[in-house]
């Protein structure tokens, strides 16, 4: 007898056989996929090491980063601070050249209009004032002499008597007078002293535009002014004394 | 290593000569001097300075022209001069500038000041 499609034998053959085939292509299939799978595994584990490495060199070059702004920054404030430190010796050294040359200048002529000419000098030129008065005393008498002045305000040769409180007081007492504000018709009276008396004065008036008050260093130089033109105008005195004696 | 640098002060205060010759001479500065703008005019030609510090109130001939004949005179115009004046007022300063000078400084002198333009000015 010929088998046919409907041959129930036969075709429980084929279903038979084409599960066969099926299982056979599924579990080929699955093994595929486990290989894909342990391979994208594998590749997920060397992705993730590399990450992890990423991350700590990523965060190693924070830290290296963070520690060269750091530095960058100490150095920075190093530097400013040396400026500063280099800004303040130059200003020492300007000052202290300042009153080297005012007592070069004082002290280094025995001509008496040489000396009131150098005061004069340094009263412009490091002091930073062109409207002032030197005054002396005359032995004997009350009024006081102008000897040297810049800025018109008084005429040389003339007699003066001083009006202004603090001037008087100064004048008096030998300490110097400094208006606290610069403020005023006197700015600054420097009395000149010799032996405790106050044989004269330099009286500033006003400051040059640019200067805004008498500064501590200011101060150094007037108490300088103070003992020294005392000294100088003393010296040729008593040079011009010994000159008309010989 | 670099050449001296040379600058000439021209002032007619004796103060101010001594005070600057002190301020750049610790710098390694070669000075020369001249005590008005005549003399400091002959100065430039004669010594060729790399920078010139002027005093604008001096007699003979002021700081100003004296700048100007600077100025005026190929060989020597591109000498840098500094200005150095009592006053601070705005038509003082922009008439240094219009007679051509390269900075300028009021008195008193600030030498901290000083120094920081004097080597802006001289290059090595």
């Amino acid at each position: 007898m010929k088998k046919t499609a409907s041959d129930p034998v036969a075709l429980s053959q084929r279903v038979v056989d084409d599960n066969r085939n099926l299982i056979e292509r599924l579990s080929s299939d699955l093994d595929s996929a486990r290989s894909e799978l342990l391979v994208e595994q594998d590749r997920a584990r060397r992705l993730q090491h590399q990450t992890e490495a990423a991350e700590a060199a990523a965060s190693a070059a924070r830290r290296e980063r963070d520690e060269l702004l750091s530095g960058l920054d100490r150095f920075r404030r190093d530097g400013e601070k040396k400026t500063a430190q280099i800004t303040t010796i130059e200003s020492q050294n300007t000052h202290l050249a300042n009153l080297y040359v005012a007592c070069y200048r004082l002290l280094g002529t025995l001509d008496r209009a040489e000396v009131i000419d150098a005061i004069k000098d340094v009263v412009i030129n490091i002091v930073g004032s062109e409207d002032f008065a030197i005054i002396e005393a005359r032995p004997g008498e009350t009024p006081w002499t102008v000897i040297g002045e810049f800025g018109g305000r008084v005429g040389v040769g003339t007699d003066i008597h001083a009006e202004s409180e603090p001037v008087i007081q100064s004048l008096a007492s030998g300490q110097p007078f400094v208006a606290p504000h610069g403020d005023g018709l006197v700015v600054a009276c420097v009395p000149f002293r010799l032996d405790g008396r106050v044989t004269g004065a330099i009286i500033i008036f006003g400051l040059l535009q640019q200067k805004a008050r008498i500064e501590a260093t200011d101060l150094e130089m007037l108490d300088l002014l103070s003992s020294h033109a005392a000294n100088a105008l003393h010296f040729t005195s008593l040079h011009q004394k010994s000159l008309h004696e010989a | 290593m670099s050449a001296t640098k040379k600058i000439l002060i021209v002032d007619d205060s004796n103060t101010i000569l001594l005070m600057v010759q002190m301020i750049l001479r610790r710098e390694g500065y070669e000075l020369v001097t001249a005590r008005d703008g005549a003399d400091g005019l002959e100065k430039v030609r004669t010594h060729q300075p790399d920078l010139v510090l002027m005093d604008v109130m001096m007699p003979v001939m002021n700081g100003f022209e004296a700048l100007q004949a600077i100025r005026a005179d190929s060989t020597i115009a591109a000498t840098p001069v500094i200005m150095v004046t009592t006053r601070a007022e705005s038509e003082n300063v922009e008439s240094g500038y219009l007679s051509g000078c390269s900075d300028y400084v009021t008195k008193p002198i600030n030498g901290a000041e000083l120094l920081a333009k004097v080597r802006n000015l001289i290059i090595d």
